[in-house]
């Protein structure tokens, strides 16, 4: 949440001006704070973009107080983690690297940064996981019951968790994902799943009837969600819409951490309301595609974009790409979900399907973050810049960080992004 | 003899980077085939392809494969990595017409496991059946897992003799398919009082760090990395009445293991073990940089190992080694303290 409230801060600024000085392990988990995290979260004082960002910002509160407070048995996942297995199984679901970001916002990744990196993690590994290992490492996260990986997009989940699994001495469920296609893959993924689910409901105490019907209706309320997204995406391809992908990429943690729940399905159906309420910019912009992630810190990229009559139409993480799943067989449902993200496996898939949204979003030109110490990604940046130029689509290859704000060249990128949207505007 | 050479066809090789790769099945197909050691002094010509922030070894054997002329690029991978798996994306954009392969490799050795990597392994005799006109029959895979392990024997017989450099070499040339061994050079062995030593990492230039921690007095007595004792500790020769994909599936998946697999706890104590039987005063981690499952297993290895009493020094590489000079001081200072505390 950006916008101003009491005294011109951001909610975020107001919450460190009040508690970064106090900041524990017990602060964190201290009924008062979250008391007040819930008045000032709901004060009026605080505009929201849309008026769905403040359903959301409600859902995160609630499910990070109860995740502080031991309210329900937490479980940490990472990005590839259907978090309908989790809300249906009777547990909350905690994406750390979601947790990494908000951190980056409020500025303070670099302290836990400097812990994880004291604690022996090379600086050459992903910023998303040194900070949560940093955080995790002061007690500042709330603890988990439980952690579940999944073996994509990349390594580090399912390294790091190896760790904090010893650290917090609770399990960790390694899922894997195999290459092999078809019927066998998912049948193995379900399979898997199914194991899982069973453990989070027996640490929830939820019976065998019980647990099912959690997850029929955790996937009832996930199709809810991705009927109002899909058709929000829709719009997105075949208008102007005012929607921009820097304010999207930050639904991430939503599509994330929400599918499943009420307030996400109640998330995308208000959105989709209110952009179709307020109608098209129609200013004719440039429109651009972002890969991977953006910084979550400040920094002056988006304006840069804006400036230069540029939009972000679609974004890669963001993007709704399943299919509606079937309530009665919850376990393949969401095998297939998780299989069939274009992440998992050679970068061919991953190509083919971002040329798809290229194609179907009309893009004019895209951008790739290359994240420091993202093998995934930044590993196959350049074959995709070749591959989009053949199709006659240039590419921008950023260098940078999500997490860790001293590592952006912000002057050096602004240049070379300059001179890439004025190519763009030549091209016309 | 296999089909290809019956035809009298050149023997097509096949390289290959990760040690889980099933070199039986490529042996069993009648093809020849190395592991890449990739050319260190050019990986900055993989930056066209392959960022900076991959490991050095998966850059260096790009440059290596852009090097080589062209119908010599087959080429099997393992997903062992996000490393790996990136480059075969690369190599396969840049030799279409070459045999590129890339097969998964489950982490855990649960029979679910076992059953994946099973059908991984067939499925890569199909593919090499088809590509090559050849065909792979099981007794042809278990023929090659016994010439396996008699390359095994010759190892572990040689091992106990040779300097840390020459394990590597060594290890190297009897991964391969057409091992060429020289014999062990006389100034090479160790010799004189020295301080022995676990080397535990993941792959090694034989004239880089290796070379200088030798000459500043340690004795490698352990040296659990890629290209050096990790690939010959546990047998996979099969039975005739084996059925030979699985036997040799469960084979890897329960051998010794790198930092990259499930089953952490067990590697660490069977470390342990061995530190202890071969009486090293220490253990040196000596890793490529970049590589993600080295670098989030260190700290958690430290801890057991200070738990255990064991001393640690860790050492980056970024496998040209051009300024190895620099961590001499500080391997010198590790061993002193190592010696100090034998005499103490
Ligand atoms: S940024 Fe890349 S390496 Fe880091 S958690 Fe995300 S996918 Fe993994
Ligand atoms: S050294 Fe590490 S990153 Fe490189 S190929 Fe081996 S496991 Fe992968």
């Amino acid at each position: 949440m950006r916008d101003e409230g009491e005294n011109g801060k951001t909610l975020l600024e107001a919450l460190k001006s009040r508690f970064l000085h106090r900041l524990s392990p017990q602060l964190m988990r201290s009924r008062m704070l979250w008391e007040t995290v819930e008045i000032l979260s709901r004060s009026p004082l605080y505009k929201t973009r849309w008026k769905a960002d403040r359903i959301s910002l409600n859902a995160f509160v609630r499910m990070t107080r109860d995740a502080y407070l031991g309210r329900r048995p937490v479980v940490w996942c990472n990005l590839l983690v259907p978090s309908e297995l989790v809300h249906g199984s009777g547990c909350l679901p905690f994406y750390p690297e979601m947790a990494s970001a908000v951190i980056a916002s409020a500025g303070l990744a670099s302290r836990f940064l400097d812990r994880a990196g004291e604690a022996g993690f090379s600086p050459d590994a992903c910023s998303y996981h040194r900070c949560l290992l940093g955080a995790a490492l002061e007690d500042l996260l709330p603890r988990p019951h439980a952690f579940i990986s999944v073996n994509y997009p990349c390594d580090s989940a399912v390294l790091s968790f190896r760790y904090l699994s010893h650290l917090y001495r609770v399990p960790h469920f390694a899922l894997e994902v195999p290459l092999i296609r078809g019927e066998k893959r998912v049948e193995f993924v379900a399979a898997e799943m199914e194991r899982v689910a069973h453990s989070l409901a027996s640490l929830a105490g939820r019976e065998g009837r019980e647990l099912r019907k959690g997850l029929a209706e955790a996937i009832e309320l996930s199709n809810q969600a991705l009927k109002y997204h899909a058709e929000l995406e829709r719009l997105r391809r075949e208008t102007d819409c005012l929607l921009d992908g820097k304010d999207v990429m930050g639904y991430v943690s939503v599509l994330a951490a929400c599918m499943g729940t009420r307030e996400g399905a109640r998330f995308y159906q208000t959105l989709l309301e209110e952009v179709t309420e307020r109608g098209r910019p129609g200013e004719g912009a440039k429109r651009i595609m972002w890969m991977h992630l953006k910084p979550w810190y400040k920094h002056s990229i988006f304006d840069t974009i804006t400036a230069h009559g540029a939009r972000i139409v679609c974004e890669e993480y963001t993007h709704p790409y399943w299919k509606a799943m079937d309530p009665r067989h919850p376990f393949v449902s969401l095998a297939q979900k998780t299989a069939g993200h274009f992440l998992v496996g050679e970068a061919e898939r991953r190509i083919a399907h971002l040329q798809a949204m290229a194609v179907a979003y009309r893009v004019q030109g895209a951008i790739h973050f290359n994240h420091w110490g993202c093998r995934q990604s930044c590993g196959a940046a350049q074959t995709i810049r070749m591959r989009f130029q053949q199709r006659g689509i240039p590419v921008l290859v950023i260098e940078g960080d999500c997490v860790d704000e001293r590592e952006l060249q912000e002057g050096q990128i602004l240049t070379r992004l300059e001179a890439f949207l004025e190519s763009l505007r030549e091209r016309e | 003899m296999s089909e290809l050479r019956e035809r009298g066809e050149a023997t097509p090789e096949v390289t290959w980077f990760c040690g889980y790769t099933p070199v039986e099945i490529l042996e069993a197909a009648g093809l020849d085939h190395r592991r890449a050691t990739g050319v260190a002094e050019d990986a900055e010509d993989a930056d066209a392809y392959l960022h900076p922030s991959l490991c050095p070894y998966v850059r260096s054997c790009l440059a290596e494969g852009l090097r080589l002329p062209p119908g010599h690029h087959h080429a099997v991978f393992v997903n062992a990595c996000d490393a790996l798996r990136r480059l075969y994306d690369a190599w396969s954009y840049l030799f279409p017409e070459s045999f590129v392969y890339l097969m998964d490799l489950p982490r855990g050795s649960s029979p679910r496991e076992v059953e994946i990597l099973t059908d991984e392994m067939k499925r890569l005799a199909e593919k090499l059946e088809e590509r090559f006109a050849t065909q792979v029959t099981q007794e042809a895979v278990i023929e090659a897992s016994r010439r396996r392990e008699e390359r095994r024997q010759i190892y572990l017989r040689h091992a106990p003799k040779l300097s840390g450099v020459e394990k590597v070499k060594t290890s190297l040339a009897l991964q391969s398919s057409q091992p060429e061994i020289d014999p062990p050079k006389d100034e090479e062995r160790t010799s004189g009082a020295r301080v022995p030593v676990a080397l535990v990492g993941n792959i090694l230039n034989p004239n880089g760090i290796l070379r200088a921690l030798e000459q500043a007095g340690a004795q490698v007595v352990i040296l659990d990395v890629c290209n050096g004792d990790r690939p010959f500790l546990a047998s996979a020769a099969l039975e005739a009445d084996d059925d030979p994909y699985r036997a040799l599936a469960t084979a890897y998946l329960r051998r010794h293991h790198c930092a990259r697999m499930q089953g952490w706890q067990g590697r660490t104590k069977d470390l342990i073990e061995r530190l202890r039987k071969a009486r090293a005063a220490g253990l040196i981690y000596v890793t490529l940089k970049f590589c993600d499952p080295y670098i989030y297993e260190f700290p958690l290895l430290e801890k057991v190992l200070e738990e255990e009493g064991v001393k640690t020094l860790r050492l980056e590489s970024d496998y040209l080694d051009a300024h190895v000079g620099q961590v001499v001081t500080r391997v010198e200072a590790f061993l002193e303290m190592l010696s100090r505390g034998s005499r103490g």
